[in-house]
This record gives structure tokens, C-alpha cells and sequence, in this order.
């Protein structure tokens, strides 16, 4: 499903996730466990949850960015 | 349990406006013995199985074993080699904790692009109810009968 936001349009309260900005398209981000600030990310998983945990955030989401553009048709 | 779907920028279009796709992911943590991750993991219908990456295995000491099942097929009918393992999943919703264990599978990705965390139909949905509200981007997951839970609670 394609719907045209704008950022006021999401985050917390308004059931709607905020999305990671485009600048970490094809990496993985860590969001804190609020989903409100990005504390962490990389191109490893592994060096992402890493990361996420020495800046204290041991309980932080980890999400990968897809390249803008690119669409999603099956599994790996 | 309703999980709203991810929000991912695919485009701008002016005005401070951009264009997002919508995708049925939700947040989970996997556990193993020398810890605990949260992601974000697509909802996969398609999928025969769950399956994360080799490095969540590495990371957390999950122990893993060759597949004895037949290898996985991607949508260009691609084999894949799978390891499995046993881990304990963890959904949280509206104060509502779901947890399990059950056998996973790992894929060792040749590249970091190819990392990426599926809830497919074994370890996952077998245990749901799922409804895929596409028109108000929502996804409904309501246990079943045969979810080997460890611990649900508030």
C-alpha cells in the first residue's frame, strides 16, 4: 500500500510508525524502543545491535531501510 | 493484537510530503542465551518458515543445525541453505506480552544486503490468527490453540 505522509502525519500517537529518513536507505537502523530517535546504524545487523547497546539503548528496535524505489516480492 | 504496519519513504513529493509504502512489519525480539534483540520483522504469508539472519545466530549463541528439510526456494526459485535453531520469540502489544519458543531458521547471507528477518508460517503464523487490514494498514494477530506459549502476560 502507497500513501502520501508527511512526517506530522506519523509517530507516536498517531498509528502510524515513523519512518527511518532516507539517508539510511540499504542499512539497518536501531530505533530506541519509543520509535522516536534513531541511536544506531550500519550496514552488519550484528554491529548495529551492538552499537545500539554501548550508546545504552540494550532494548532498541532494529529495522532494515530498503532502497527507495525498490519494491519487495518475496522472501530474501 | 494490532501491530500497525511500517512506514518506509520510497519517494518525496513535494510540499513536505513524501511517498510511503506500507508493509505488514511488526516488532519482536528474538532471544537466545547470551541475549536479547528487538526487530523489525515482515509478516510473510508467503513464506514457508521464519528466517533471520546467520549473524542473529552468531550474535546471541543461538546453537544452529543443517536443515534436514528439503532447502528453501526464494521467488526466482533461487535454492537456499537454512540452519535451524531453537529460540524464544517475544511479541509486546498494548501491554499484552506473547512468548514462545520454537525452531527458526537462519540464512547466511552472502552480503549484508541480503539480511533480513521474515515471520513466515513455521515458528510464526502456524500460531495465529491473522487479519491483514490493507485498507487502514493494520495487522491483526490473535492467538491460537497451538501457540506453545511460555509466557503471556501484562
Amino acid at each position: 500500500m502507497i500513501q502520501r505522509l508527511k512526517l506530522s502525519d506519523c509517530g507516536p500517537g498517531t498509528g502510524i510508525p515513523l519512518p527511518a529518513p532516507i539517508e539510511y536507505a540499504g542499512q539497518w537502523v536501531a530505533w530506541n524502543n519509543e520509535r522516536t530517535e534513531i541511536v544506531a546504524h550500519g550496514k552488519r545487523l550484528a554491529d548495529v545491535f551492538d552499537a545500539a547497546i554501548a550508546s545504552g539503548h540494550a532494548d532498541a528496535i532494529l529495522q532494515r531501510v530498503p532502497q527507495p524505489g525498490v519494491t519487495f516480492i518475496g522472501t530474501i | 493484537m494490532k501491530f500497525p504496519y511500517s512506514t518506509v519513504i520510497v519517494a518525496g513529493s513535494g510540499n513536505g510530503h513524501f511517498l510511503a509504502l506500507r508493509r505488514p512489519e511488526i516488532q519482536a525480539s528474538v532471544i537466545g542465551p547470551a541475549g536479547k534483540m528487538g526487530v523489525t520483522a515482515l509478516v510473510d504469508t508467503g513464506s514457508d518458515q521464519t528466517i533471520f539472519p546467520k549473524s542473529v545466530a552468531d550474535r546471541l549463541q543461538i546453537a544452529v543445525t543443517q536443515s534436514e528439510e528439503f532447502p528453501a526456494a526464494a521467488f526466482t526459485g533461487e535454492r537456499i541453505e537454512l540452519l535451524s535453531g531453537e529460540v524464544e520469540l517475544e511479541v509486546i502489544n498494548d501491554g499484552r506480552r506473547l512468548a514462545w519458543r520454537t525452531v527458526v531458521w537462519f540464512y547466511d547471507a552472502p552480503d549484508t544486503d541480503k539480511e533480513s528477518v521474515v515471520f513466515g508460517h513455521a515458528g510464526f503464523l502456524d500460531y495465529f490468527t491473522a487479519t491483514f487490514d490493507g485498507l487502514n494498514a493494520i495487522l491483526t494477530l490473535e492467538p491460537n490453540a497451538e501457540l506453545p506459549a511460555v509466557v503471556e502476560g501484562g
